[in-house]
């Protein structure tokens, strides 16, 4: 593996993990009773941005190098089903990801004003969508530790 | 300094302000159950220990993710099988989701503080415990035991000092 | 109406229809090499067409809902949102119950 590709890889790792961390920080802001309009804003764009960084880092390293270079050992070894079942599914599921964050981000920015008192049940629905958006994200990054442990 | 060292530095920064934030927490909570209010000065102790329990998750997480890459590309692919890390990867979770499931008013407070000490407590047995030979279920059952004695032994503890769980703030 | 409600409804329903088309392609892309190759060919990777395609669904759907006449509210928003959460949960279990067939049950 090049420089770049670890370089690549680490920032896959450690920007997912640091959206995964905002995404949940809203999650359990968004629980509260008087949710901060303000630290809901950041942390919802800080956890969309790392994101995004994560998607491209990992997308960069997993079509140029993965298929190719770590796949077959993968599917060589005692635990071809790292591959055939965690990454195929990890790989897919977390294109839901940006996508919910952007409506999770902006539904914040567009509607925070509307937070601190239940208006139409919008608070409720956002805790939803944070939770679905941090549950995938520990299945991700659960499936990922799984997909590293079988390049043997 | 290497790599291993520095990482190895800040997992343990990371459990010190964990572990000892849960514990001082679950501490002054006490206290204040004691005294049946929980004050100004309490409250502001209360919300700086989460604080820095929360900055000690995060650094324990990136640490702790930091070490699964360095065996990733030194070669040493196979302990991200160990029964000991996913016991503890596991207990994280639990620990993050009970969190939220507090928050959301979904669990008692004996029972979430019950989960929040063990966990940690846990977290950091199992990391120092190197050549522990138990299997991944044999771990799990037991972290289950152990935050139902916990659970046992703080109410034991309420009970002993004659407190109630609804301070007055 | 309300701008910021709609452009945030344009969002959520366009997620909505993203989601089960990422769903649906992944399954049907892994049963039909023809559509895997096209994707290859077209993209230079499956994977890449996948999140290509998604991106710009997203984008046309987001505008188009956006400027569309529509009646939203607080309620009809948070109601999207709460499908957008079934949709997702329903996904992730689609992918990951069709690759674990694949994986470990199909011969």
């Amino acid at each position: 593996m090049t420089s770049l590709l670890q370089i690549l890889l680490i920032a896959h790792i450690i920007f997912g993990l640091l959206g995964v961390v905002g995404f949940y920080a809203v999650w359990m802001v968004l629980l509260k009773r008087n949710p901060t309009p303000k630290f809901l804003k950041l942390s919802s764009l800080w956890g969309l941005i790392f994101l995004i960084v994560s998607w491209l880092t990992g997308g960069y390293y997993y079509a140029t190098f993965y298929g190719a270079s770590v796949k077959p050992i993968v599917k060589a070894s005692a635990y071809p089903w790292a591959h055939n079942l965690f990454m195929e599914a990890k790989e897919h599921v977390f294109l839901f990801m940006p996508f919910l964050a952007v409506v999770l981000t902006l539904v914040i920015w567009l509607q925070h004003e509307k937070l601190n008192a239940e208006v139409g049940g919008l608070k409720h629905s956002l805790v939803l969508v944070a939770g679905i958006i941090t549950i995938i994200g520990f299945i991700v990054t659960f499936a990922g530790i799984i997909i590293s442990g079988a390049v043997r | 300094m290497t790599w291993d060292i520095l990482i190895k530095l800040t997992h343990l920064l990371g459990t010190v302000l964990g572990v000892g934030g849960a514990t001082f927490a679950e501490i002054f909570y006490l206290k204040s159950l004691r005294s049946g209010t929980i004050n100004e000065t309490t409250g502001d102790f209360l919300k700086t220990t989460y604080r820095i329990l929360r900055i000690g998750m995060i650094i324990l997480i990136i640490s702790g993710f930091s070490y699964l890459i360095v065996n990733r590309l030194e070669g040493h692919a196979e302990r991200l099988y160990s029964p000991r890390l996913w016991s503890k990867l596991t207990i994280t979770a639990i620990l993050l989701l009970g969190v939220v499931a507090w928050q959301a008013k979904k669990i008692p407070i004996w029972l979430g503080s019950a989960v929040s000490l063990t966990s940690w407590w846990a977290a950091l047995i199992l990391g120092a415990w190197r050549g522990l030979g138990a299997t991944y279920l044999e771990i799990i059952v037991a972290y289950f035991l152990l935050v139902a004695l916990m659970g046992i032994a703080l109410s034991l503890i309420r009970k002993t000092l004659g407190v109630s769980h609804n301070p007055k703030t | 109406m309300d701008k910021k409600i709609r452009i945030s409804s344009a969002a959520v329903l366009s997620s909505i229809i993203v989601i089960v088309f990422i769903t649906a392609i992944t399954i049907i892309a892994d049963l039909n090499p023809a559509l895997k190759d096209w994707l290859k060919n077209t993209f230079s990777h499956h994977w890449i067409g996948k999140g290509i395609l998604s991106v710009v669904i997203f984008a046309v759907l987001t505008f188009l809902f956006s400027i569309l006449p529509a009646k939203d509210s607080d309620a009809g928003l948070a109601k999207k949102l709460s499908g957008l959460f079934w949709i997702s949960v329903l996904g992730t279990l689609a992918i990951f119950g069709f690759y674990f067939y694949e994986a470990l049950l199909a011969v």
